[in-house]
């Protein structure tokens, strides 16, 4: 591989792309907790008889997890499942490369057979749901209507990665435990190792490119949407409630021997 | 519908603006809450102002922020489904205002459209102003989306830049003057009030063979708040309020300082619905009260329970909607209540989206309409995805009547789909709505569907006691949710 190419792509682009990301996130912890006037109303919850944060905690796992929401009015079917298909499988890609970088008490063909099945399916499945929520996009006018040029970026970003990615998993099935796997470590420790990946192909090169853009990308555009919420008062904030126990007992008029008062 | 049709054209509703507030009338406006002063160009005085808006209320900046464009919100809005403009519609409003902000950046200014960025112009700023009256903040959006994102604030906080700038919908600045001068929204003056009570009053030695006391503008352990509309439009809730108070036992008086649930700052300025909000604080403690009471009003249950009772409770009151006390009152046996008095009409609850979406009141009026009625349902869109009635928001004005009748369809089509006769919506704003559309569309159906509040429902079915009721003495039972 060229050493511009290393040097840029595997020592470079990562340590930019974090502080990027870094810079970006703190900018935007700023900017959300910077209003302190939340609104007038002293409860602006949405979500009804949300008393209490067990309550408002129970609500986000339910978003987070079930995305309990969107079935919730006119269905729009294609995007539910797209969304959730999406989702879920982009998770457990995520969580997978946890396993390049975590020492785990597998064998070597273990961990193949884990990134096949398991990481290959998950990737197929967020693949499938990132192309339906796309082709949604695109076909509907109201959905055409709306989108501007990050509508499309951000998820084509994404499509690239994966598919730079599912053709390493699926068809190239590269040493991932002895490339990049010791290269992601050195990484991470602040010691950095190029040696590894010396001899990577294409596409490794490619994912790593775009997704190193991806990360760097995450706080400036609407990638803040999976922390952003988790600040929304009317999402996070806890209502009260009103009942009569307070002001019990209720005396009564003294007599209801009729006539005007 | 026809008569919709021939005004509003499909996927266009920016020919129908509000009629905006006269000059005159702001500088009345103006005494009572000062407007913030811009530079006289009303494009860069709303950036200015917008980008206020963003810095200092948290809601808003997370609203601009944090959207996907996931479309969502879409299916759910009834200002979108019945207009078919994506500019009125949660996400399509909100980036007009996302639009404007990011030309503002560098980004924008470097990458105009590619970022979604558009400098608002004069004109662009009218249009603006023209959708985001057309939102009924009703929160149907906010509660679809899978961030909460709250576009009901986002049209409060947009609607308070352009009352900065001199723009104001003519009904809702009519409004709040009223309600400020008067202390309530009618303008009704206090003989006036209490001419309404003393009829009420009469009806119902008629009706029911028993004379109700109550108090006015007098010491009590309770004070009712209800809206104005009740001593105007809607008598029977009215005698509702005054029968059950009387059976119940409970010491009360009505205000005619305040006399008004309802608060339009809400709609638009929460530096108005600060100012109504405060006033029911001094009324209660210039007449030494207790508790307060709200009575059926949507939007004023809302800045009430959600402005006021954190006020009142701050100065050492209480405060409960009168529903609370119905079921207390039920529970603890203190009312006799005959449900077959409402007859074998078939009742349809529909939940005004601010008691199920903003206010936390949606199994209370159940619990009461399960004990009034003998056949009672919901809405196939109910609690909290009910539709709003169609004049929420201060749209409850003539020149808006071809929005008022497209948005109306949602729920008259809800009701008849389930052999409703009788629509029950226990919020002044519905019944005035409900009013004015209910009859265009039973004559092109042909059907007669009805509608009331709740309280007159419980008025006809409340059964006065054979002898004198006894002083209420008995703890009551809590008014937790049926
Ligand atoms: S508050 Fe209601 S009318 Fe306004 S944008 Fe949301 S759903 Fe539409
Ligand atoms: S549902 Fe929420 S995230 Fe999706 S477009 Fe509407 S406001 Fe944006
Ligand atoms: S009038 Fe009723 S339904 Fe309409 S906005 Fe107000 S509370 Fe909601």
């Amino acid at each position: 591989m060229d050493p511009i190419v290393q040097i840029g792509v595997f020592l470079v682009a990562p340590y930019l792309a974090v502080a990027l990301l870094v810079i970006g996130a703190l900018y935007r912890l700023v900017q959300w907790l910077r209003p302190r006037r939340i609104t007038g109303l002293r409860s602006v919850a949405i979500v009804p008889y949300t008393f209490g944060y067990g309550r408002v905690l129970w609500d986000l796992i339910k978003r987070v997890f079930g995305f309990y929401t969107l079935p919730k009015m006119e269905k729009d079917r294609v995007l539910i499942y797209g969304g959730m298909i999406f989702h879920y499988g982009i998770w457990v890609v995520l969580i997978s490369h946890f396993g390049l970088v975590v020492p785990l008490p597998l064998t070597a063909s273990q961990h193949d057979f884990v990134g096949l099945y398991i990481g290959g399916t998950a990737g197929v499945l967020a693949f499938v749901g990132m192309l339906i929520l796309i082709v949604r996009r695109l076909s509907l006018e109201r959905m055409r209507q709306l989108s501007n040029f990050e509508d499309y970026f951000t998820p084509g970003l994404l499509l690239l990665i994966m598919f730079f990615g599912l053709m390493q998993t699926l068809v190239i099935r590269p040493d991932y435990l002895n490339t990049v796997s010791p290269w992601l470590t050195s990484i991470i420790e602040f010691h950095p190792n190029l040696a590894p990946i010396a001899s990577v192909g294409i596409f490794t090169i490619l994912h790593v490119l775009v997704a190193c853009l991806f990360i760097a990308y995450i706080p400036w555009g609407k990638m803040v949407h999976w922390v952003g919420y988790l600040f929304n008062p009317s999402v996070t904030g806890p209502s009260f409630p009103v009942t009569t126990e307070k002001v019990r007992p209720l005396p009564g008029l003294e007599a209801h021997q009729g006539g005007s008062p | 519908m026809t008569e919709v049709a021939s005004k509003l054209v499909w996927g266009d509703s920016s020919q129908v603006p509000p009629f905006w507030l006269k000059p005159e009338m702001l500088a009345k406006l103006d005494k009572v809450v000062p407007r913030k002063k811009g530079t006289g160009n009303l494009a860069h005085d709303v950036v200015c102002g917008l980008k206020e808006q963003v810095e200092a209320n948290r809601n808003v900046r997370l609203t601009i922020d944090a959207c996907v464009h996931c479309g969502a919100c879409l299916n759910a809005c009834p200002t979108y489904l019945t207009t078919g403009d994506i500019h009125n519609s949660p996400v399509g409003r909100a980036d007009l205002v996302r639009r404007a902000l990011r030309a503002e950046t560098r980004a924008g200014k470097w990458f105009k459209n590619l970022v979604g960025a558009e400098r608002l112009t004069d004109e662009g700023a009218r249009r603006m102003a023209t959708y985001y009256h057309q939102c009924l903040e009703c929160r149907r959006c906010g509660e679809i989306c899978p961030f909460g994102l709250d576009q009901a604030d986002v049209t409060r906080a947009v609607r308070s830049v352009f009352y900065d700038n001199g723009i104001i919908s003519r009904y809702v600045g009519t409004v709040i003057e009223s309600s400020e001068r008067t202390g309530n929204n009618l303008g009704l003056p206090p003989p006036a009030i209490k001419t309404t009570i003393e009829f009420c009053r009469d009806e119902i030695q008629e009706e029911k063979g028993f004379v109700p006391r109550y108090k006015v503008d007098e010491h009590a352990y309770a004070m009712l708040v209800p809206p104005s509309a009740d001593f105007f439009l809607n008598l029977e809730t009215l005698k509702g309020y005054m029968t059950f108070f009387y059976l119940a036992g409970l010491d009360y008086t009505f205000t005619t300082e305040h006399a008004e649930l309802g608060n339009f700052g809400l709609f638009n300025d929460e530096r108005h619905l600060a100012k109504i909000g405060d006033h029911i604080v001094s009324v209660a403690r210039k007449l030494d009260v207790r508790l307060v009471v709200a009575g059926e009003c949507g939007h004023g249950w809302r800045a009430f329970k959600q402005y006021v009772i954190p006020r009142l409770r701050e100065n050492g009151f209480e405060a409960v909607h009168v529903f609370h006390l119905v079921i207390d009152a039920i529970k603890g046996g203190k009312v006799t209540l005959d449900p077959s008095l409402n007859g074998a009409t078939r009742y349809v609850y529909q939940d005004p989206c601010n008691y199920a979406r903003a206010a936390d009141l949606t199994e209370e009026p159940r619990f009461i309409l399960a004990h009034v009625t003998r056949d009672h349902q919901d809405s196939p869109h109910s609690r909290e995805r009910t539709w709003c009635c169609g004049g929420g928001a201060g749209m409850l004005t003539d020149e808006l009547m071809p929005l008022r009748l497209a948005y109306g369809r949602l729920w008259y089509d809800d009701a008849r789909s389930v052999g409703g006769q009788h629509i029950v919506r226990p919020c002044a704003i519905c019944k005035a709505q409900l009013n004015a559309v209910l009859p265009k569309f039973n004559k092109e159906t042909k059907d007669k569907v009805a509608y009331s509040g709740l309280m007159d429902l419980v008025y006809k079915a409340l059964v006065p006691p054979p002898k004198p009721a006894a002083p209420a003495s008995t703890p009551a039972v809590a008014a937790t949710p049926a």
